[in-house]
């Protein structure tokens, strides 16, 4: 007798979600990128479909990558000043999926960046690379609110991911997303219920639910990412039940999360018997970022080229034909 | 027989010519204020007679005053002598003495069925054979023959050392006509007074107390007829040293005579009360011959002056399920000294009297089908009951629905608003105050209201923020924070404005996400769904009348059609109000509280994870609210 597989039977699906236009569709990108669609766990070829890939964005700052160790920095060169050379280095030279463009900057804490030198930015990273974007503001709810709205009308039409909505603050940013044609990140502090709340607050405010992304504040590995796992899963799970208000697909940080760990950052002078800097770091960033695709995560924000190239190997065994 | 109507209540009660006015308006639920003790001196208890006729208190007419308007008499000094109109100026209530009543409707029937059986305490007055030559049968086995003679249903007899000091003489002076103060305790009967008969025949009344973390209450029992006449609340004098039983427990630890200070402050409170009640209907101390105590456990030990330090460590532990029965004397409450005390018993460190009142006073023990008890008071507590099964559990509600730590929160007394509409076309505030005043402050149902009002109207979105966008002159930034008006100084005349802030509203959030985690997570342990209860009773001081409708649109209470839920008011005074009047209902609370089960809410996994779900209007599983329907902001 033949072995018959068993399968789950899921009702629920995940959404759809394209990112970025291009000319015919009133934006200016070249390419755009398409998530979701799942209707199983990750990667269960024998039990549902996985339509759409995960892709990984990369992530360009409006300012210089400061306090990083030397492995990753060399990585970039000199392109790091620069935003529109640093997003079309990783574009052309390590087929970054997106580029997440972070105005960090901009917080009044730091920079101070106004909104009339983030949009400069912005317009040149859109020039200069023709993959869809993420644009995500810089945390302090204050600055993001006159912030995102120039840069969202300066882009209008792109569909790109704005970055995010929460519970306290959404507002503005379901606002902008309504105007310009963009998709809203929903942010939530791992936790599931804070989530399907900031989606349902969303929508209350007229977002389409096939506009939005969900992102769970994620760490690296080692910092609490088997509890981030878990409610990746649940959240999956509530969508495959057909929960629709848990239907979207989830973007995790993985690329800034990473290098803040000491395991990622300390050079083998002060920690010998951890092994070399250059290859461990990486490895940290892929591993984490590894758990997250099993998790669900459609969207990898990374840093590290290398860690980037072997994610993206990961995901063509595990989708593609031979798997 | 009188007719006399109170105003601006409209409420008519009828009346014996010769009554005492203070009295009559009392019985009708409106006490007046009565600082001197009905001595005629102090002047809080003038009321205005618009029409009809008054008599003087020794006779002759009613002394009256003129003033602008009408004339002015004191309701204590002043007897009813035919029909009478009479206008009640508002600062004459007693302020603090809250018409508790109007909630008790589900339990009054209870009580008007069960009649009075067996009180607590009783008196009785009885000719005793003197002893004849030859006849050396002892003093009390005379007396003893004489009460089983006059009442079979006595059980075994003793009495206590005082009544034997006082026996031989009182007997010989009053000529062997005596009354007899017996007290029926849970075993056994006790003799625990004789006096000549003519002392003391008058009506006798016990008082069933709810202790709460943070409002008292008392009924005053006429225990010969089982007739409330007077109810009333006072704020709990322990709040000053915590909002919450952990914060107070913490006090009593951290303060030298910690535990003696808090039962000193309940005591207090309680003799407040106490007197209130007794100056209302104008009773003696010695009239007061029972009381009933229900409370949380930890409002019991205060009251008992035990330390309380196990019950908020695990696993929480009370020091007592049921108690044997004290004397007001040795707990120093102003009543009869000899007065038997009955605190009703308790389940666990948090399920208390106060819940195995509950569930007496509701019948939840003979529930044939799901029935759950909702009591919402600082802490709430959840019992599911069917078929015999009594399963409870507690979490931290918290007080703000008591009107504790919301800026302008009361407890549901005269002048509280109780009911809150706001039509946002008008931008119009509808309020329903406590006895038709001058708004003064928002009691539970008021808040309830609020939410609901505010969250239907989009001024709070689903995770009950204020949108700063709506257009409405009553949502203002003040101190950095925005606030709802509900009613500015002058409008409808508020003395001041009186306005609820984003605090306040997480607050309640807060308290209601507690309330209906509480419920979902015991349900589910039980593998029970909300859709199976058949009834659902809340209970709680929220005040007089609360729209269920509204209760579920806030996902305070699951989503049931309203016929299934039924607002119950405060239950465990009930409970205690009960076991006053009946033995059959005190020996059911002992069996109540042996029966249920209790479980800890804190240890279940799913708890934390309802709780944050319940923080949203109505609740982020919008699928278990379908009658909630709300068009969005925008």
């Amino acid at each position: 007798m033949a072995f018959e597989m068993p399968t789950e039977r899921w009702s629920g699906k995940l959404n759809t979600v394209t990112i970025g236009a291009t000319s015919a569709q009133g934006g200016t990108r070249t390419s755009t990128v398409t998530v979701g669609g799942e209707t199983t766990l990750p990667f269960l070829k024998f039990e549902g479909e996985t339509p759409n890939p995960p892709v990984v964005a990369m992530e360009v700052l409006d300012m210089p990558l400061t306090d990083v160790p030397p492995g990753l920095a060399a990585a970039y060169g000199d392109v790091v000043g620069d935003p529109a050379a640093w997003a079309k280095k990783c574009v052309d030279e390590y087929a970054a999926d997106m580029i997440c463009l972070r105005f960090a900057g901009a917080n009044p804490e730091g920079a101070d960046k106004s909104p009339e030198e983030c949009r400069a930015v912005l317009q040149a990273v859109l020039q200069a690379v023709g993959v869809p974007l993420v644009i995500w503001g810089c945390g302090n709810f204050e600055k993001d609110n006159n912030l995102i709205p120039v840069l969202s009308q300066a882009a209008a039409g792109e569909r790109c991911l704005l970055g995010s909505a929460v519970q306290d603050n959404y507002k503005t940013i379901a606002a902008c997303s309504l105007a310009d044609g963009h998709l809203v990140i929903s942010e939530a502090p791992l936790d599931i219920q804070i989530q399907k709340q900031v989606n349902i607050l969303l929508t209350d405010m007229g977002v389409s639910s096939e506009n939005i992304i969900m992102y769970q504040t994620t760490g690296g590995l080692g910092y609490g990412v088997e509890y981030a796992y878990s409610i990746m899963e649940r959240t999956r799970l509530a969508a495959l039940s057909g929960d629709k208000m848990m239907s979207m697909p989830m973007i995790a940080v993985v690329g800034s999360e990473c290098w803040k760990t000491k395991e990622a950052r300390l050079s083998e002078e002060v920690a010998p018997e951890w092994g070399e800097a250059a290859v461990r770091g990486p490895i940290w960033e892929a591993t984490t970022a590894n758990l997250f695709l099993h998790g669900g995560t459609d969207i990898l924000v990374m840093w590290h080229p290398q860690a980037v190239a072997q994610v993206k190997e990961t995901i063509a065994q595990l989708t593609g034909e031979g798997a | 027989m009188a007719s006399i109507t109170f105003r601006p209540d409209n409420l008519t009660v009828t009346a014996n010519d010769g009554e005492l006015l203070a009295v009559v308006a009392a019985r009708a639920g409106l006490a007046l204020r009565s600082d001197c003790g009905g001595q005629g001196a102090c002047r809080k208890c003038a009321v205005r007679l618009a029409s009809g006729e008054l008599g003087g208190k020794e006779g002759g007419a009613a002394e009256t005053r003129a003033v602008e308007g009408g004339v002015e008499v004191l309701a204590c000094q002043t007897t009813i002598a035919g029909d009478a109109v009479i206008t009640i100026p508002e600062a004459n209530r007693a302020a603090d003495l809250t018409p508790l009543a109007k909630t008790l409707g589900h339990v009054a029937e209870t009580l008007a069925g069960q009649g009075v059986r067996e009180p607590l305490a009783a008196r009785r007055c009885l000719a005793i054979k003197p002893p004849a030559k030859g006849d050396s049968i002892a003093d009390v086995d005379r007396i003893f023959d004489a009460l089983r003679a006059a009442d079979p249903r006595l059980r075994q007899l003793s009495a206590d050392l005082p009544t034997l000091r006082a026996l031989p003489t009182v007997l010989r002076q009053s000529d062997w006509s005596i009354c007899t103060t017996i007290v029926d305790g849970l075993s056994a009967s006790q003799l625990a007074n004789v006096a000549s008969a003519c002392d003391i025949d008058r009506p006798v009344f016990g008082l069933a107390i709810d202790v709460g973390t943070s409002t008292i209450a008392a009924s005053l029992v006429n225990l010969g007829t089982g007739r409330t006449v007077a109810t009333g609340g006072k704020r709990n004098g322990q709040i000053r040293y915590g909002d919450d039983v952990i914060s107070r427990i913490i006090w009593t630890e951290e303060h030298e005579n910690g535990v003696e200070t808090m039962r000193r402050t309940v005591v207090e409170t309680l003799n407040e009360v106490i007197e209130e009640a007794r100056r209302a209907v104008s009773l003696a101390p010695d009239d007061i011959i029972a009381l009933t105590v229900a409370g949380n456990s930890t409002m019991m030990n205060f009251l008992l002056g035990i330390p309380s330090g196990p019950i908020r460590r695990d696993p929480h532990t009370p020091p007592a399920s049921w108690l044997p029965l004290f004397t007001a004397g040795e707990l120093g409450l102003n009543v009869w000294s000899r007065a038997p005390v009955m605190c009703l018993p308790t389940v666990s460190g948090f399920v208390g009297a106060d819940i195995t009142a509950g569930v007496l006073a509701t019948g939840l023990a003979e529930a044939r089908e799901l029935v759950v008890l909702v009591d919402v008071g600082t802490n709430g507590e959840i019992v599911v009951g069917m078929d015999g099964m009594l399963v409870c559990a507690s979490c931290s509600a918290g007080p703000a629905f008591e009107g504790v730590g919301i800026e302008c929160g009361m407890h549901g007394a005269p002048g509280a608003i109780e009911g809150v509409a706001y039509d946002p076309a008008t931008d119009e505030v509808t309020l329903e105050v406590i006895g038709h005043q001058r708004p003064q402050g928002v009691c539970g149902t008021g808040f309830i209201d609020i939410l609901a009002s505010l969250f239907e109207a989009g001024v709070v979105d689903r995770g009950a923020r204020f949108s700063e966008d709506f257009e409405t002159e009553r949502l203002r930034l003040r101190e950095h924070e925005l606030e709802f008006v509900l009613a500015f100084a002058g409008e409808h005349g508020a003395a001041r404005d009186l306005a609820i802030s984003q605090s306040d509203i997480e607050n309640l959030i807060r308290s209601k996400a507690a309330v209906h985690a509480g419920i979902s997570t015991l349900l589910c342990k039980l593998h029970l769904e909300p859709e199976m209860i058949r009834r659902l009773y809340l209970a709680g001081a929220f005040g007089s009348h609360l729209d269920v409708r509204k209760a579920v649109q806030i996902g305070m209470l699951p989503d049931l059609p309203v016929e299934r839920v039924e607002y119950v008011g405060n239950t465990s005074l009930a409970g205690a109000q009960l076991c006053l009047v009946s033995r059959e209902a005190r020996e059911k609370v002992r069996a109540i509280a042996a029966a249920m089960t209790y479980i800890e809410l804190s240890v279940e996994p799913g708890f934390m994870e309802e709780y944050v779900g319940s923080m949203f209007l109505p609740h982020t599983q919008t699928e278990r609210f379908p009658s909630v329907v709300r068009t969005p902001t925008v």
